[in-house]
């Protein structure tokens, strides 16, 4: 097709884009504090500034995206992302109400899932002695206050 | 003399049997997370921060700066013996020590390591004793104009120097100043970005956004591509111990090694991974045979080797004396330093001579516990390599999850951490590195402190930066930095110098 304009840097296309969306943000939403004058600079006059500078950037990159040479896009897995992301996110939900034992062993398991090719049960294994591990270290040798178990257990 | 009063104070509160103990446990923690692949020291002293917490401040910063150097230390480790760079300042020493090792020649090269970085790091300790306090006299005279100007130039240089696209990298850093900005400000009370979340009204905590960025994006990034599996070359580890025609050979580079590293160390921005590069390149350059690199050089490793350790301990200098860290990893030493309630800057060492100059000490001390223990120990760190990735990564997400949670015994530290996490791996995929957002997140709201006040002593008139003589030449040279490596021709050459393997 010749005369059309393609996206021939996926990266730098993106890359503009999420600067430029994040920058209308700034700048919208520094709107709601002073702005103040030179001599008494308010709240608002830094986050207008980097808002005017990050959209420059975003625009820039935006163009760039549609010149020079093409790159090729990379696939992405979105199982290791979602699972190692949830594993973690799950430890800080558990670690207060069920405690420091049970909130690794969960991480390790959810997160142990995201490696294709992984059998349970050394991985089970693994968590259990990881989540041991954590409590030996973490609380008892270095005295850390972290509830080994969790409010869920208080009588 | 004042030097040797200044250092005994430092002997004295290093050489306690709880600091040495420090020093040991850092060191040796360090190196161990160092060795590991995929974790450089940024993301190892922020890993082990929370280790810290209960001791002194002396006692933490020590055991930090060990953390720090040992990290430093066990990437050169691995490069040589197994061709995996620890981080990225032992990427050139992969190239010439590996090839060495495969040449039956590893104890020669461990040895040139381990010698380098000692000597180094004396000279490099010694030179901070000397100039830390005159640089801290200096910075006393420093007023809001000249900090504002010497950060925006901390922040374009560490930039500037470093690989990857220029514009990626200024917009990573506004990005960061906008998180930094995060929370209550501080001459208003204006809460600002906080969305209503209460716990937002402190800021992000600076040490969570890193780990979720170096920690768990490196995990998720490493999950996608697969990590090599990779077997360490066989070598006997007996015969370590360096013999004095090995010495006299390395001398020369190890020196030249030593001068780069300690300049560059110096440079805002700079530090171990521009200091080895340059070095490796100098020595290439000034050989009478260049075709001997990539192919086992001795200088190839003692060179670079000298230089990252001159490098890294140079790199505290700004933060010592300026308050102004240099690199990702001395931001978080900042943050320690802030988290055990000292102001890191000039007043440091007036008010607790005993914790500036023993932290000095304690870093010779550290480097030679690093000789000491390291050359007996290669054969341990080597089987450490042979834990594989599907089990290791789980163990850096569980240290990385407790480590945050325990920073303010607060679950919500954990969530900034899966969010940047997050924003981590989606940046590094579209081409744009953490670093220099996290250098803005640091240097960002100090940024702003310093502008106001500026712009309250010259009533309003933005002339001051250029005015006054010292933030005038700050200010030129961050410009001059960015013209420069906007350049073409040297920007090509600076791509290069830092991709060639």
């Amino acid at each position: 097709m010749p005369g059309a304009i393609h996206l021939r840097k996926p990266r730098d296309f993106f890359l503009g884009l999420i600067f430029l969306v994040i920058a209308v943000g700034l700048v919208i939403y520094a709107r709601q504090y002073e702005f103040g004058s030179a001599r008494q600079i308010g709240p608002g006059f830094f986050p207008m500034l980097l808002g005017f500078l990050l959209g420059g950037f975003g625009c820039l990159h935006i163009a760039l995206g549609f010149f020079g040479e093409a790159e090729p896009g990379e696939p992405i897995e979105l199982r290791p992302i979602a699972l190692v992301l949830a594993g973690v996110a799950l430890f800080g939900i558990l670690v207060r109400p069920a405690g420091l034992f049970i909130s690794t062993l969960t991480l390790v398991i959810v997160a142990g899932a995201a490696y294709r090719s992984r059998r349970p049960l050394p991985l089970l294994i693994y968590a259990v002695a990881m989540a041991a591990g954590c409590v030996v270290v973490f609380p008892w040798l270095l005295g850390q206050q972290i509830p080994v178990l969790g409010s869920w257990f208080d009588r | 003399m004042d030097l040797i009063g200044n250092l005994s104070i430092g002997f004295a509160a290093a050489v306690s049997p709880e600091n040495l103990l420090y020093c040991l446990i850092g060191c040796v923690l360090g190196t161990l997370v160092g060795v590991l692949p995929g974790l450089g020291p940024a993301a190892t002293v922020a890993m082990l921060l929370p280790v810290t917490f209960s001791l002194d401040a002396t006692g933490a910063l020590i055991m930090l700066a060990g953390i720090f150097y040992g990290a430093q230390y066990g990437g050169s480790t691995t490069a040589i013996l197994v061709n995996l760079p620890g981080e990225t300042s032992s990427v050139v020493t992969a190239i010439d020590g590996y090839q060495m090792a495969r040449q039956g020649r590893a104890g020669l090269a461990l040895r040139a390591a381990a010698c380098g970085s000692f000597f180094a790091g004396s000279v490099a300790t010694l030179a901070i004793a000397i100039f830390a306090p005159v640089l801290g006299n200096l910075a006393l005279k420093f007023g809001a104009p000249e900090y504002f100007s010497l950060m925006a130039l901390g922040l374009v240089a560490s930039v500037a120097l470093a690989h990857g696209s220029l514009t990626k990298a200024l917009g990573m850093i506004v990005l960061g100043i906008v998180c930094g900005l995060v929370g209550a400000d501080k001459n208003s009370s204006a809460i600002r970005f906080s969305f209503g979340i209460p716990e937002l009204q402190d800021g992000l905590n600076v040490v969570a956004v890193a780990m979720g960025m170096f920690g768990l994006g490196e995990i998720i990034s490493n999950l996608q591509s697969g990590v090599e599996q990779r077997t360490a070359v066989k070598t006997p580890f007996r015969d370590l111990w360096p013999r004095m025609a090995d010495l006299r050979a390395m001398a020369p580079a190890v020196g030249r090694g030593t001068v780069i590293g300690g300049v560059l160390g110096l440079l805002p921005g700079g530090g171990p991974m521009l200091s080895s590069f340059t070095a490796y390149a100098f020595e290439k350059k000034i050989s009478d045979d260049p075709s001997r690199f990539g192919k086992g050089a001795l200088e190839g490793v003692a060179a670079p080797e000298s230089a990252n350790n001159a490098g890294a301990q140079m790199s505290f200098i700004p933060l010592l004396t300026l308050g102004v860290p240099a690199n990702v990893t001395m931001a978080l030493m900042a943050g320690a330093m802030l988290m055990q309630g000292i102001q890191p800057g000039p007043s440091v060492i007036q008010e607790q001579p005993a914790l500036f100059w023993g932290l000095v000490v304690s870093m010779w001390i550290g480097n030679l516990m690093l000789v000491l223990l390291n050359l007996p120990l290669v054969g341990l760190w080597v089987k450490l390599l042979s834990v594989r990735y599907e089990y290791l990564y789980l163990a850096i997400a569980a240290f990385c999850c407790v480590g945050v949670y325990s920073l303010n015994n607060s679950p919500f530290d954990v969530y900034v951490m899966v969010a940047f996490g997050l924003a981590g791996y989606v940046f590094k995929k579209l081409g744009a590195e953490p670093a220099p957002f996290i250098m803005g997140m640091i240097l960002g709201p100090m940024m702003e402190e310093f502008l106001r006040r500026s712009m309250q002593l010259s009533r309003g008139d933005p002339s001051i930066f250029v005015l006054r003589p010292i933030s005038a030449v700050l200010l030129f040279l961050a410009v001059a930095a960015i013209v420069i490596v906007a350049i073409p021709s040297i920007r090509k050459k600076k791509d290069i110098a830092l991709v060639e393997e």
